[in-house]
């Protein structure tokens, strides 16, 4: 009897030692032990493997399972299949980790493993270059587009990574000759009008002390003031034309990155070999 | 009989469970591939503490800097982490370089019962030089570190109530004796240029029209953000000089 309790006892601290971790760090240590205890290259890979697709399963996607991706040697994957679905996944791990370089080399070395012309390779094709290659993408487009109209939409990509906000000299100039108007003219009226009265009214005061015969002080508060506000009045004409091209540039890419995100429901690029 | 053996079996892996040793291998083969989430499972995965958990788990914090966690544990498995130079040498380093002086003070102060090792030896004396520079003596240090020191201890001798006091006298001076003469000429021209200012406006229109007012106001504003900016030049000499030095000091140790 106390044997058996004993025993009892033993075994349920044992269970308690083994389920006290978080489950997920747990296995990963464990697929990690794996493959430290393993002395063959390529089964090596393989626990690798296995350890990346359990952080799929597990809904986790950020920087760690990108970093797993960089330390597997793909091209020691004995399963073909394992190796096109690795391929598959990394490109799409490292596009959302924001790793474009990387997805770039992971999508041309899937498309070497396969081949790959499907509408979904096409697709991704189009999420890898978007922004970095215009001429690609719009081939791709124009392919896609036989298939359904609505992939013409995605033109826009082209208009984006290519947009160029005009005349910014016009508006430099603008503002040299009347301070505030090229701020004005970039959509911020009121910074324009208090660079309007700041310089208007530090040549203003600068004048009254000539009229007053306070020459020192015109030449003080002209070149330290004055002259601060003058230029000041020129970098934020720069400033504002800057923002407002980044703005323009986010809302035409907003646009684009919807009508994708409608595609990506329509025409789904999801995980393989989980 | 088997009954018997079963219980020998259970008792048997309970406790070795409870003493159950740490891969040192496999340690280094988690902190090399920076797998931070799985070092950290992997060394909490020891229930029952042990010194030489207390060391891995140093080392731990080590890498993943926490000066506090790193104190810890390395109180607790002292002998093991003393044994261990470069252990020694690399939170040396980054106590000195990133940690609070109550640390950096806690640190050094429980290597002082320790064994005179190299690294020991080679950044208590870091320590001493910049806790105490007046007092120490350069020739401590090796060759390549006298330079810096002595570019330290020298902005140590000045003191900023001095720098402040010779600002008010003439603006720029306390700049100037901090050894920083181009921010001494600026300081110099500015707070004269408000001065003739005022001077000029005070003459021409009286002292209470509101153009001198203005003159005189930015000249006081000026004027006492020098006396300040004269204290203020040492202060910050001393820690970016102190800062360099230990950069210097710890990239000499590598």
């Amino acid at each position: 009897m106390l044997r058996g309790i004993i025993i009892s006892v033993l075994l349920i601290l044992c269970s308690v030692l083994l389920q006290a971790q978080a489950p997920l760090a747990d296995s990963l240590l464990a697929y990690e032990y794996r493959y430290f205890k393993c002395s063959n290259d390529t089964l090596k890979q393989g626990i690798l493997h296995q350890k990346i697709n359990y952080y799929l399963k597990n809904g986790y996607t950020g920087e760690a399972l990108f970093e797993e991706h960089k330390r597997l040697k793909y091209n020691l994957l004995l399963d073909a299949q394992q190796k096109k679905n690795f391929l598959w996944n990394a490109t799409l791990v490292s596009y959302l980790n924001n790793q474009s370089e990387y997805s770039a080399l992971y999508l041309e070395e899937y498309l070497k493993a396969t081949a790959d012309s499907s509408l979904n390779a096409e697709l991704l094709k189009v999420l890898v270059y978007k922004y970095s290659d215009s001429v690609k993408v719009n081939r791709v487009i124009k392919k896609l587009s036989k298939t359904d109209g609505q992939f013409k939409d995605l033109e826009c990509f082209a208009e984006v990574a290519l947009y160029n906000r005009k005349h910014k000299n016009f508006y430099l100039i603008s503002s040299l000759i009347v301070p505030g108007s090229g701020t004005a003219m970039n959509g911020r009226a009121l910074k324009g009008l208090v660079s309007l009265a700041l310089v208007g009214g530090s040549a203003y005061g600068v004048y009254q002390l000539v009229q007053y015969g306070l020459y020192i002080n015109a030449v003080l508060w002209g070149s330290g003031v004055g002259l601060k506000f003058y230029s000041g009045n020129v970098k934020l004409t720069q400033k504002t034309f800057e923002e407002k091209e980044a703005q323009q540039k986010n809302k035409l890419a907003n646009k684009c990155e919807l009508k994708l995100k409608n595609l990506l429901t329509k025409y789904p690029l999801s995980l393989r070999g989980l | 009989m088997i009954k018997k053996i079963n219980n020998y079996l259970i008792v048997f892996f309970y406790v070795a469970a409870c003493h159950a040793q740490i891969d040192a291998r496999f340690v280094k083969h988690l902190a090399t591939n920076k797998l931070q989430a799985e070092h950290r499972a992997y060394l909490n995965s020891f229930t029952v503490p042990f010194d030489s958990l207390h060391y891995y788990k140093a080392k731990y914090y080590l890498q993943y800097f926490n000066d506090s966690l790193l104190l810890t544990n390395y109180t607790q498995s002292k002998t093991l982490c003393f044994n261990d130079q470069e252990f020694i040498a690399s939170a040396s380093k980054l106590i000195l370089l990133q940690s609070k002086p109550i640390f950096q003070d806690a640190w050094f102060a429980s290597m002082v019962n320790q064994e005179n090792t190299k690294a020991k030896k080679y950044f208590e004396a870091i320590y001493m030089a910049t806790t105490e520079p007046l007092a120490f003596n350069e020739k401590e240090l090796v060759p390549e570190l006298q330079k810096p020191f002595l570019s330290y201890k020298k902005v140590c001798g000045k003191k900023p109530v001095l720098g402040a006091a010779l600002s008010t006298v003439v603006p720029g001076l306390g700049k100037w004796y901090a050894g920083k003469p181009k921010s001494a000429l600026m300081a110099f021209v500015l707070n004269g240029s408000y001065a003739l200012q005022t001077w000029e406006s005070a003459g021409k229109l009286g002292i209470r029209h509101p153009l001198t007012i203005i003159n005189a106001s930015a000249f006081a504003i000026f004027y006492l953000s020098n006396v300040y900016g004269g204290y203020r030049a040492i202060v910050d000499l001393r820690k970016e000089r102190k800062k360099q030095f230990i950069a210097n000091a710890a990239g000499y140790y590598n």
